[in-house]
């Protein structure tokens, strides 16, 4: 019989797919205009104009940023909300042609698309690889359906993935449709620029690069057909009513600078830890790195121990003081083991795909977090591998 | 640090009592989930209408590996008859699991509840 004791925690949080600490430097920037620049942007006296102002620059510097105009972006309240007007806003009300996506997407389009099925739009879903990659000849065989608007992820949240979304919106362009790209899990991890990647329509979460949560963004290519989903006092070129969260916008802004600056050198630093991470799991024996080897997201692992329980294992790490999650937790309402949509979708076999944690890295990590999350993954891996031994 | 399970659960998870196959068992049962892959093996020791001993082999998610080893604690020196008589909506309000889950949990108890019973 075996007792499990641990004695030295370290909180370490590695679950930055999830969402990510504010920056200190935007926690401050976004008090300041909480407590003191508070004005509601559309009022016209002199507390409304600072707040205007501050909105304007902020706009401005994620025009910068995302290499597009100022008025081509749309505050709201993240990145469901910038998916959902991405696409009830551009589908045509006749419903005569509709959505190309992938099973692959988050829950944000995923179940935007399965309500618009419902509603009577016709669904397409493009199929991917075993690394998570869009299969470009099936997505072209595609486009010649009843489509106008492809909405495909640019990075997959939970395998890292990431989509050659410039040689699909060149696709799908010759063929007069709609892109939109969910790039809620990129920004701030990977360059982007709006114009190179040729998309018509881009979504954003600063709460995933190190902003606020409840603010996001759509970046809406200048003469895109779009109408409002959201009605009121016509905020945001009538694109999106309500207020301007002004203390979340500008926080936005200054986190996706930040993430800029040291972009670079986070990615080495991901690189050089993941490689390291990756060589400590294959020692484990009975191991699947998910997701594609190259065409990645830094620092985002997809993890796969066949013989464990990824939940049990998620909770082990949990007790040890790590933050990671898990693509299979029992769902209350189910009774059931639930597999993630993502990993059904790449095939993974059901052993595998049981025992899945996804790590994702962050800027706020270092080399001895790294290391006491290994040391702490491979005792967890082999008690509960120990647990059925010779079963 | 805030858990999502209650105390008594986390240490049955952490510190799994009666872990571990054994050799001079008399009665061996595994029950499980095919779905998930999942299952929880256990070897008694019963002597004289009584269950002297108790281990168990387990792979699944927290609530059923803290599960399966709170059972194994219940049911050690307790005769047949006990056994029969013990409610799994007592391990379920103990360990402070969901009703949701309760298939799951209960598992343990009721795959020796009927081994024993095939023993009559």
């Amino acid at each position: 019989m075996q007792r499990w004791l641990n004695t030295e925690i370290m909180e370490v949080y590695m679950d930055h797919s999830a969402t990510t600490p504010v920056f200190p430097e935007v926690a401050r920037v976004v008090y300041e205009l909480m407590t003191r620049s508070f004005g509601n942007a559309s009022s016209l006296h002199f507390k409304g104009q600072q707040a205007k102002e501050a909105l304007d620059k902020a706009r401005e510097d994620m025009s910068l940023a995302l290499g597009c105009e100022p008025e081509e972006l749309v505050f709201c309240s993240g990145g469901t909300e910038a998916d959902n007007l991405a696409l009830f806003g551009t589908l045509p009300e006749n419903r005569s042609r509709g959505l190309l996506t992938t099973g692959i997407e988050h829950e944000a389009v995923l179940e935007t698309a399965h309500h618009l099925e419902k509603e009577g739009f016709p669904v397409f879903y493009a199929p991917v690889d075993a690394y998570g990659q869009v299969d470009l000849q099936a997505f072209e065989k595609l486009l010649s359906g009843p489509v106008s608007l492809v909405s495909i992820m640019m990075a997959n949240n939970e395998v890292g993935t990431i989509q050659p979304i410039a040689q699909m919106a060149q696709m799908a362009h010759e063929r007069g449709i709609l892109v939109h790209s969910d790039a809620v899990q990129a920004i701030g991890k990977v360059p982007i620029n709006v114009k190179e990647l040729g998309v018509d329509l881009l979504s954003g979460a600063a709460h995933k690069f190190y902003g606020p949560k409840g603010v996001g963004f759509l970046y809406v290519k200048r003469g895109t057909p779009i109408h409002p989903v959201v009605f009121g006092g016509g905020h945001e070129r009538g694109l999106r009513s309500g207020t301007e969260n002004v203390p979340g916008i500008v926080g936005m802004a200054r986190a996706l600078s930040i993430c800029l600056q040291h972009m670079k050198q986070n990615t080495q630093r991901y690189r050089m830890w993941t490689t390291r991470i990756l060589k400590a799991c294959e020692q484990l024996g009975e191991f699947r790195a998910n997701g594609h080897p190259e065409q990645r997201i830094p620092g985002t692992l997809s993890l796969s121990f066949r013989d464990v329980n990824g939940e049990s294992l998620m909770e082990w790490l949990s007790f040890n003081g790590i933050a990671v999650s898990t693509a299979s937790a029992c769902q209350s309402h189910a009774a059931r083991r639930s597999i993630s949509h993502v990993l059904q979708q790449l095939g993974l076999e059901r052993p595998f795909a049981n025992g899945t944690i996804r790590v994702a890295l962050g800027h706020d990590n270092d080399d001895e977090q790294v290391q006491y999350f290994i040391s702490r993954l491979e005792e967890g891996v082999r008690r509960l591998r120990s647990m059925n031994h010779g079963a | 640090m805030a858990h999502k399970y209650s105390p008594i659960l986390l240490d049955h998870f952490m510190n799994p009592r009666n872990i571990g196959a054994m050799e001079d068992y008399t009665l061996q049962v595994t029950g499980e989930n095919p779905r998930d892959g999942d299952y929880v093996r256990f070897f008694l020791k019963v002597e004289e209408d009584t269950v002297k001993d108790v281990s168990f082999q387990v792979k699944g998610c927290p609530r059923f590996i803290a599960a399966s080893s709170f059972t194994s604690e219940k049911i050690k020196n307790h005769t047949i008859s006990e056994i029969l008589s013990m409610d799994p909506v007592e391990i379920q309000e103990t360990l402070e699991i969901e009703e949701e889950v309760f298939a799951c949990v209960s598992l343990p108890l009721k795959t020796i509840q009927k081994a024993l019973l095939g023993t009559r």
